[in-house]
């Protein structure tokens, strides 16, 4: 490693906060403690967007269009570009690298060599944006709260851990959020779920529930599902379920500067409106207040000053040099009093290791939970009209607790507006598929030789009916799913890529949340006299929810945990540790809410630390 | 013009009515695409072929597409059919014809990945226009993602300070308006119209 060039000789730190990471927590964090007198500096690993209509042009012209592909030119140092070169088309679908590339999770073949792909199950399906503004650039924008019993998963079920705060800790803060950050939706149909709790009032009404939705509505009214404990303990429970309108964080009416959602259909990868939240909205804010932001800087160590001053913070900073990612000039150090650590929940647990801190414990990189996903698809037995909208309005959200998850793992459901475009890439499809059953634009002319009106007639009868639900399922947290430093393999600009070893284990407790969420997706399928349907496979996640959390868990105990309840790392009050990497149990609820509101709740507490006035270690 | 010979433009819009079975093909955007088809690499050589053999097929006075002189005319319609057939049937035609009807719905070709063997992918030729203007998306009565709504011909098309009281999806889709290509929408990007979105460059 070369020798970083420090500041002058001065034991005053340059900064008061140095914030690692513009995604939804630095960003939060940058703009709220912004004032005149606080220096605050955020360092970026990815680049900056210029122009929007850049990413547009980008993802209108890639083949695939998945959720990396508008920002290939801008995020580092994954995907692993050195594997791409410049020649490769833009068109590729070998360009659209969904960044899991830079991963470590299998022995990598040398040259010419090949290696047996590990089964879904084993490997890490989410991934994450190195960006100026981070991974809520493609962020769906569903908005989820936790509910009470998911601070209390062992109390309440015996099972995985407890929170040491609870949902009354963070009431005021998701309301907050959702104020800060513009959320559309309406609880009352599952505000039970809430119990006795404050419940959320949302800024503004929900997004309208599609034509689609109305349609399951109807045909699930009265519905219920019925979990039975297969452990043979003879148990039973019956859930009332309903589809109801998602909350999210895009605007059903023009709101803080940006306008209200029109139906351009692609939250993922990038709402062309704005409309869609996106953390670059409070980078901006931040900026507007003079906090200083260095992106292409990728934070590689950290050190503790001497007698508590602070920490000193040593980052890489790169360029583009041909297509490809390279040094600009030596490592730097800056320094600062309070440290904000919003890497995301790979890239910040990878750091402490390299640094050797939050060594008190053995679970820094530990616990990494994903929401699994399992899919079904099918033909409605009336036309749908899918392929309009937003993908998501509503969702089934009524089995995300209950005693069931004393046995088995809470899920939510979402219900499509896009027809079979997540099974297939209808309507013309990714690549001809099987004889029977044709439905996408590449069936229809490459394989059935279709043409003219004929064409037209059945390529809108294939889509009309085309129905696609998912449920996303909690993990319990397990110590061998982890994130280690891999100094064997060096990202482009020669710094240790993640290691991930990751497994959605075939064990009694994942098997009866399978079986209950493929069960249910027959039982949804019912409803909608569907047919050819396709339905999940009990063990094999269809994908992951790019949801990393886990790997620097909350907790009262230094021993076996990372952060305090105040997100601060054990031992360290001036290091604080945000995002979905300190949930101690990953439940069924979207993260970003609880990242949001947890980002926000720190925000007294760096300034109690910078007032010299420090929150006890809990 | 009526003594004027078809360009080789009008007949390439015809053997795309034909093929794509939709009418009142845009002239702009198939100019676009007569240009992107013979400037393919491996087909655009046969495309003359093409419409010369479909203007063959279809010319009431040069014969009948089966080759028979029977007294009873075949309708220019069950000759456009047949003569569609003939091409999609054809060894050596249906590989463009398919291309063809592609470039129309998609706004793309499908080709050879030339970074991932043994895969394809489909090629906009660096074209963000004629991705939203697939005629795929009419057909289905939806819209690329990405891209507006096209609008009915008199309402706004600006998103209004208001909540859209009447956003388009929460109803069946309007079946009496025709399928046809859809209206240009990137070099809509950046302006009022579609929300003002250009974002300032960070420092």
């Amino acid at each position: 490693m070369s020798t970083p060039v420090d500041p002058p000789g001065d034991m005053v730190p340059e900064y008061d906060v140095i914030v690692v990471g513009s995604g939804l927590s630095g960003s939060l964090v940058a703009d709220r403690l912004a004032d005149a007198r606080t220096r605050i500096l955020v360092l970026e690993a990815g680049d900056t967007v210029k122009d929007r209509r850049d990413l547009i042009a980008r993802f209108a012209t890639s083949s695939s269009k998945i959720r990396h592909v508008p920002y290939a030119g801008l995020v580092s140092p994954q995907p692993y570009y050195s594997e791409l070169g410049p020649d490769t088309p833009t068109f590729s679908a070998r360009s659209d690298s969904l960044g899991r590339d830079y991963y470590v999770e299998q022995p990598r073949p040398e040259d010419g060599a090949t290696v047996a792909q590990p089964p879904r199950a084993e490997l890490l399906q989410s991934f994450y944006l190195n960006i100026a503004g981070g991974t809520t650039w493609h962020w769906q924008g569903l908005w989820l709260r936790m509910l009470p019993n998911d601070f209390l998963l062992q109390t309440a079920y015996q099972r995985g851990h407890d929170w040491p705060i609870g949902y009354d800790d963070l009431a005021v803060w998701y309301t907050e959020a959702e104020r800060e950050l513009g959320v559309s939706g309406d609880d009352a149909a599952f505000s039970h779920l809430y119990r006795d709790k404050e419940k959320p009032t949302y800024p503004m009404p929900p997004l309208q529930p599609s034509y689609l939705d109305r349609l399951f509505s109807r045909r699930l009214n009265g519905a219920a599902f019925l979990d039975y404990d297969s452990r043979g303990t003879g148990g039973t429970v019956l859930t009332p379920v309903r589809p109801t309108p998602v909350p999210q964080a895009k605007n059903s009416r023009r709101y803080d500067g940006r306008p209200a959602c029109d139906g351009r259909s692609s939250c993922i990868p990038l709402c062309p409106t704005r409309a869609k939240y996106e953390a670059r909205v409070h980078l901006e804010r931040a900026q507007e207040k003079h906090v200083e932001v260095r992106a292409r800087s990728v934070v590689n160590h950290l050190t503790a000053l001497p007698e508590e001053r602070g920490w000193r913070v040593q980052y890489r900073p790169w360029r583009w040099s041909n297509g490809r990612v390279e040094r600009d000039g030596p490592d730097r150090a800056v320094t600062a009093r309070v440290l904000v650590l919003a890497a995301n929940g790979i890239e910040t647990p990878k750091l402490l290791l390299l640094s050797d801190l939050g060594t008190a414990s053995d679970e820094v990189g530990r616990n990494l939970m994903d929401h699994p996903v399992t899919i079904a698809w099918a033909q409605a037995d009336e036309p749908v009209y899918p392929f309009r909208g937003p993908p998501t309005t509503s969702s089934i959200e009524s089995l995300r607790d209950g005693r069931f998850r004393t046995f088995r793992g809470a899920f939510r459901t979402a219900i499509r507006n896009d027809g079979w475009a997540m099974a297939n890439g209808a309507p013309n499809g990714w690549a001809p598929g099987p004889p029977g059953q044709a439905s996408t634009l590449l069936d229809l002319v490459g394989g059935r030789k279709l043409f003219g009106r004929r064409l037209v007639r059945e390529l809108f009868e294939r889509s009309q009916r085309q129905i696609l639900i998912g449920s996303a399922f909690e993990m319990l947290p397990d110590r061998k799913n982890r994130v280690l430093v891999d100094r064997t393999h060096l990202d482009d600009l020669g710094i240790p890529r993640p290691r991930i070893e990751f497994q959605v284990r075939d064990d009694p407790y994942t098997r009866a949340t399978f079986e209950a969420a493929i069960r249910f997706h027959e039982q949804i399928f019912d409803a909608m006299g569907a047919t050819e349907r396709r339905l999940g496979t009990i063990g094999v996640p269809d994908g992951g929810s790019c949801h990393i959390m886990g790997t620097t868990m909350m907790g009262r105990d230094p021993r076996t945990s990372v952060v305090d309840a105040h997100c601060r790392l054990h031992g360290h009050p001036s290091l604080f540790v945000l995002g979905g990497s300190v949930f101690p149990t990953g439940t069924s609820a979207n993260p970003t809410a609880t990242v949001a509101a947890l980002a926000l709740r720190a925000v007294p507490t760096i300034r109690a630390e910078l007032r010299g006035q420090r929150v006890p270690m809990l | 013009m009526t003594d004027a010979p078809p360009s080789s433009l009008d007949n390439f819009i015809a053997v795309s009515e034909c093929l794509t079975g939709v009418v009142g093909l845009d002239a702009g955007l198939a100019a676009d695409y007569f240009d992107r088809l013979r400037a393919h690499p491996r087909l655009g050589s046969g495309l003359g072929m093409l419409v010369a053999r479909y203007v063959e097929l279809v010319d009431p006075v040069a014969g009948r597409s089966d080759g028979s002189r029977s007294a009873a005319p075949a309708t220019p319609e069950a000759m456009d059919e047949a003569a569609g057939a003939q091409l999609m049937a054809d060894p050596a035609l249906a590989p463009l014809a398919s291309q063809l009807i592609y470039l129309w719905y998609a706004g793309a070709f499908f080709e050879d990945d030339p970074a991932m063997p043994g895969r394809s992918a489909w090629d906009y030729g660096g074209n963000p226009e004629h991705y939203g203007r697939g005629l795929m998306w009419s057909v289905i009565r939806a819209h690329a993602p990405m891209t507006p709504w096209p609008a009915a011909p008199d309402s706004p098309t600006d998103a209004p300070d208001a909540a859209l009281p009447d956003p388009y999806w929460i109803r069946e889709p309007d079946f009496g308006t025709p399928v046809t290509v859809p209206p240009r929408w990137f070099e809509l990007e950046g302006t009022s119209s579609s929300g003002r979105h250009a974002d300032r460059e960070p420092r």
